[in-house]
């Protein structure tokens, strides 16, 4: 081995993420005193961070601000030894006992690693959705929705992103069209409280209603056209916000044995154990995954007790 | 993860100015940021860690200044950082995108 390799950093575990679910499983880590690095290429907390306010996560009655739950997890992982790294991991390949990560920060050793990267907003895939990405289309409400105050404004999407952003960005539009291909999926609380913003006339909601073309100029987004029922409609609109699901951050993983599914979504036995030994995953990132975020939190304390067992030695075989 | 917005932020899709000789130092560092942005956290709280200074606008406290902040990085989100370098250059950062920022601050 050269010097060079020598000096390659070695941990015990390396989190890939630092959503709820990978800081969670970076506080059971620490806590079992597993030494912990984690990596985080985007915004601490992930998705959870950039949504307005979380109400179905437990211990907040009154709900919690997304911003604020990422800070605290954060806090929390800090408190017992986490060290996140801004920074993102490129590669991972098997070496045997140690794991190979290349990352922006250099290569590294992990003796187990967990791919905690979430997911991230789907692009609709029409026309002017990438010439108007930032200048009057969106995929962030709690980033870009103060640039909107006292205009107008379209959501695209039904889940409970899109009805959660759209009843945020009330507080800066002066009108919303929300635009559903189908029909409404969020809770039926967030429905009813979006039923508010509707009585009131701040959001009109469109039903069987696909989006078929964002239209503008050079100084930004002008219209939407829509197609309900064979027949199109324009509305006029300064701005366009996008939450229609969610996809993989598993790029990095596709030129590795470790088996995703047709999405791009990491496939894990019952141990939250990846193909590639030693390699687990948890969250929103997982087949299987629920995208919520108490699950993503309990997943990664799943992994974290999985991955203590697999430096241990003494994993348990999956029950079938 | 092309096919996601956040990625194109972090990649940056502004070109950056060629450096001729040696690297120029750091006047002044200013970012738009808004209260709810999580990005905007992550750009103070880098440059925070490097222990380097900056200034503020917030767009909640001064949406006077949305104009200024469209107008310099021709788009309508935030965060923007612009770095005005000693001799006046100034290079235009959008979204928190490191692989931009941290040698911009450097």
């Amino acid at each position: 081995m050269s010097d060079k390799e020598t000096q390659v950093p070695k941990h015990d575990v390396i989190i890939i993420g630092s959503g709820p679910a990978g800081l969670t499983a970076a506080i059971y880590t620490t806590r079992e005193d597993i030494e912990t690095l984690m990596f985080e290429r985007g915004a601490v907390g992930g998705l959870a961070a950039v949504t307005d306010k979380i109400d179905n996560y437990p211990g907040f009655p009154e709900g919690v601000e997304g911003l604020k739950l990422a800070d605290d997890l954060r806090k929390q992982a800090e408190r017992f030894g986490a060290v996140i790294e801004l920074g993102e991991v490129t590669a991972i390949s098997d070496e045997g006992e140690y794991k190979r990560l290349e990352t922006t920060s250099g290569d590294m050793l992990a003796k187990a690693i967990l791919v905690a990267t979430g997911s991230d907003y789907k692009k609709i895939g029409v026309p002017g959705e990438q010439e108007f990405y930032a200048r009057g289309v969106h995929y962030c409400a709690t980033c870009d929705g103060a640039f909107y105050r006292d205009k107008k404004l379209a959501v695209v999407g039904g889940g409970n992103s899109a009805i959660q952003e759209t009843i945020f960005l009330t507080r800066f539009a002066s009108h919303i069209d929300l635009l559903v291909r189908s029909t409404i999926k969020a809770s039926d609380v967030l429905q009813q409280e979006l039923e508010e913003y509707v009585k009131n006339g701040k959001v009109t909601v469109h039903l069987a209603t696909s989006t078929q073309n964002i239209v503008g100029d050079t100084s930004g987004v002008k219209s939407v056209t829509t197609q309900k029922d064979g027949k199109n409609k324009e509305f006029e609109v300064d701005g366009v916000f996008v939450f229609v699901g969610l996809l993989p951050n598993t790029q990095f993983l596709k030129p590795t044995p470790i088996r995703l599914d047709e999405i791009g979504f990491v496939i894990t036995d019952q141990n939250l154990h990846t193909s590639m030994p030693g390699v687990f995953a948890c969250g929103d990132v997982r087949c299987g995954a629920t995208m919520q975020i108490a699950s993503a939190a309990g997943e990664g304390a799943t992994a974290a007790l999985k991955i203590r067992e697999y430096l241990e030695g003494h994993m348990h075989p999956i029950q079938n | 993860m092309t096919v996601v917005a956040f990625d194109r932020l972090r990649q940056g899709f502004l070109k950056r100015p060629k450096v001729q000789g040696g690297p120029i130092m750091v006047k002044n560092i200013t970012i738009f940021t808004t209260n709810t942005c999580a990005y905007c956290h992550m750009v103070k709280k880098y440059l925070g860690i490097k222990g380097i200074n900056y200034e503020e606008v917030n767009l909640d406290e001064h949406p006077n200044r949305q104009a200024e902040a469209m107008e310099i990085s021709g788009t309508m989100t935030v965060p923007v950082t612009v770095v005005t370098k000693q001799d006046e250059t100034k290079e235009v950062i959008i979204g928190y995108n490191l692989a931009r920022l941290a040698p911009a601050v450097a």
